[in-house]
């Protein structure tokens, strides 16, 4: 059992972190791939949708050569750093940022494409400059967005299989995950346990989806008949 | 003394949209009347900062508070104290309508102020603060955006056709309020709109623009006086006389007014004597008769000349010349036949007349 603590708390750390990580830096990403006129955004949104589509083991793949110190990427970062990524907690959290992207970014796209301009532009002409125009008006506005893109994010980095298996392994206390420890269970005929992890996993998706729910039935205030 | 001066051309992609020099004055009323695509809006959007520099050209200057606009220089919107109202919602749907107008109260420029119970007086919002925008009529929610707006204490405020999606009633309860703000402050306005009867119930100055150029900029009496231009279709429906008060009878409950030699008599109105009031005649509230009837449910009549005459499906539309000003009056034909009109003649006006500044709209 002690096993398992050590096993959950490693996944939670590295779901926790990619969730943060990614509504620091995929929340403004998202912003300008939702409002940029720009002929970039027309590559940028089919490239950064890609992890939804490919087969998690490709970019694993991928992912293991940049890591290997025979490549620019890795011999850099064990120059900087001194460790290597492959294999380490540090590597897998990469790889979730990757591969959990999208899952940030679409449902902030989609949000942040809702609030009309003419909104940002009153708040602008009321002397709302960007930065108090984002806290004041674009937060409060893409909560739900950001709750689901959160919920989501989170719920999908604890459940990837594919990718931690090729850039992780399996060490305990480091880079041995929820989905991975369910794997040994099954393949060592230890069926109690993988239930428990099993039940567990099914458990926690279930409560994160009706929270997503919930939080799309608009509670924002955003729909009259429910404030009346 | 101008307020801010503008040479600008406007491009989105290879279409102009505006190429124009555009002078505003500092006190009153500018309507910007012109047709739809004229580039009004364009207009008032780079005034207010929030057309990216790379589609304009040229320059925008305030003879106040420096360059907002310049071959180099582009002001961000937040800094320019331009108050901007639109047509359609723009009250943030997650805070109240109180705490949209503390959201501008917090974020002042240095206009002419306004107190949160003043704007909450003027446009009626006293019952409606705590609810969120989505609960209030097309008529209320643009009686808050434009309080919200003058609570802002905007240096110049900019409205694009704030009353068009709403019925009579809202807009003249919106005309009435625009009104007072505009005894009460000393801010620059510019009043964007493709319907002449309000821009004479609100307008000091009246800028056309047509194509993307301003064509005509004349103060509003120039182009009531001008037949050619007030004899176009869309222009005849209701006219403004400009009076002034001579003095009240409050027994009464009534103002009179001078009109020339003549004299009108309104519901009582708040305004000092020797105050400028504008009057609100509607055609369809002036009947003419041959001699003056002694004895009348109707107070006032007027004695004019026929101007002008435009007969059109079985009505006549009658231009009266009275004291330098004009009004229409829309009679049948065969009205016009029994009373013999001809361009020239003297004829007197009985009128329903409408105080402008009044606290309502009033028959007289």
């Amino acid at each position: 059992m002690d096993q398992d603590l050590i096993t959950l708390g490693t996944s939670i750390r590295l779901a926790g972190l990619t969730t943060l990580i990614l509504a620091v830096f995929g929340t403004p990403l998202a912003w300008w791939l939702a409002r940029s006129q720009s002929a970039l955004t027309a590559i940028c949104i089919p490239l950064l949708a890609l992890p939804l589509v490919l087969p998690p083991t490709v970019i694993g793949f991928y992912l293991l050569l940049a890591f290997s110190p025979q490549h620019f990427f890795g011999a850099a970062w064990l120059n900087w750093f001194g460790t290597s990524l492959a294999f380490s907690f540090e590597g897998l959290l990469l790889g979730s940022l990757v591969y959990s992207l999208p899952f940030y970014i679409q449902p902030m796209i989609v949000a942040f494409k809702e609030i009309p301009a003419a909104l940002l532009d009153a708040a602008s002409t009321l002397g709302a400059g960007w930065f108090d125009r984002f806290l004041t008006l674009i937060l409060p506005l893409s909560k739900n967005g950001l709750l689901i893109a959160g919920t989501l994010t989170f719920t999908h980095t604890l459940g990837e299989f594919g990718i931690v298996l090729m850039i992780g392994g399996n060490i305990p206390g480091e880079t041995r995950v929820l989905s991975i420890a369910l794997f040994d269970y099954v393949e060592t005929l230890n069926y109690d346990k993988a239930h428990l992890l099993a039940a567990g996993l099914v458990g926690f998706s279930l409560v994160a989806m009706i929270l997503i729910q919930w939080i799309a039935k608009d509670r924002a205030g955003l729909n009259p008949e429910a404030r009346r | 003394m101008s307020f801010l001066t503008a040479v600008l051309a406007v491009k989105q992609g290879s279409k102009p949209l505006l190429d124009t020099a555009f002078e505003l004055e500092e006190r009153g009323v500018t309507a910007l009347f012109g047709p739809s695509g004229a580039g009004k809006t364009t207009l008032l959007k780079v005034l207010a900062g929030l057309i990216p520099k790379r589609h304009t050209l040229g320059s925008v200057i305030n003879s106040k508070h420096g360059v907002w606009e310049s071959e180099q220089f582009h002001l961000a919107p937040d800094k320019r104290g331009v108050g901007l109202v639109f047509q359609h919602q723009q009250l943030f749907p997650h805070i109240t309508v109180a705490e949209n107008l503390t959201y501008a109260q917090k974020r002042q420029h240095d206009g002419p102020k306004l107190s949160f119970d003043d704007v909450v007086t003027i446009f009626g919002l006293g019952s409606l603060l705590t609810r969120y925008p989505q609960a209030l009529s097309g008529g209320e929610a643009q009686r808050a955006a434009l309080a919200r707006a003058l609570i802002n204490a905007p240096r110049l405020l900019l409205m694009d056709e704030p009353l068009a999606a709403l019925d009579w009633a809202a807009r003249t309860e919106i005309l009435i309020a625009l009104n007072q703000i505009k005894s009460e402050l000393q801010l620059p306005m510019v009043y964007v709109s493709h319907q002449w009867d309000e821009v004479i119930q609100l307008a000091d100055h009246v800028q056309m623009i047509e194509h993307g150029q301003i064509i005509r900029s004349e103060p509003l009496a120039a182009l009531t006086t001008d037949i050619d231009f007030i004899t176009q279709e869309q222009r005849l429906a209701s006219a403004i006389l400009m009076t002034k008060v001579l003095g009240h009878l409050p027994q009464e409950r009534l103002t009179e007014l001078t009109l020339g030699d003549q004299s009108i008599l309104v519901p009582m109105i708040t305004a000092k004597p020797g105050a400028d009031v504008r009057l609100l005649i509607r055609m369809l509230d002036v009947s003419l008769v041959a001699e003056p009837v002694a004895r009348s449910s109707i107070l006032n009549t007027l004695a004019c000349r026929v101007a002008h005459i435009k007969d059109h499906e079985g009505v006549a539309l009658i231009l009266l010349a009275c004291e330098g000003q004009f009004f229409n009056a829309r009679i049948t034909g065969r009205s016009k036949r029994l009373l013999e009109l001809k361009v020239g003649q003297p004829i007197f006006a009985q009128i329903k007349a409408t105080a402008l500044n009044s606290p309502g709209p009033q028959d007289g």
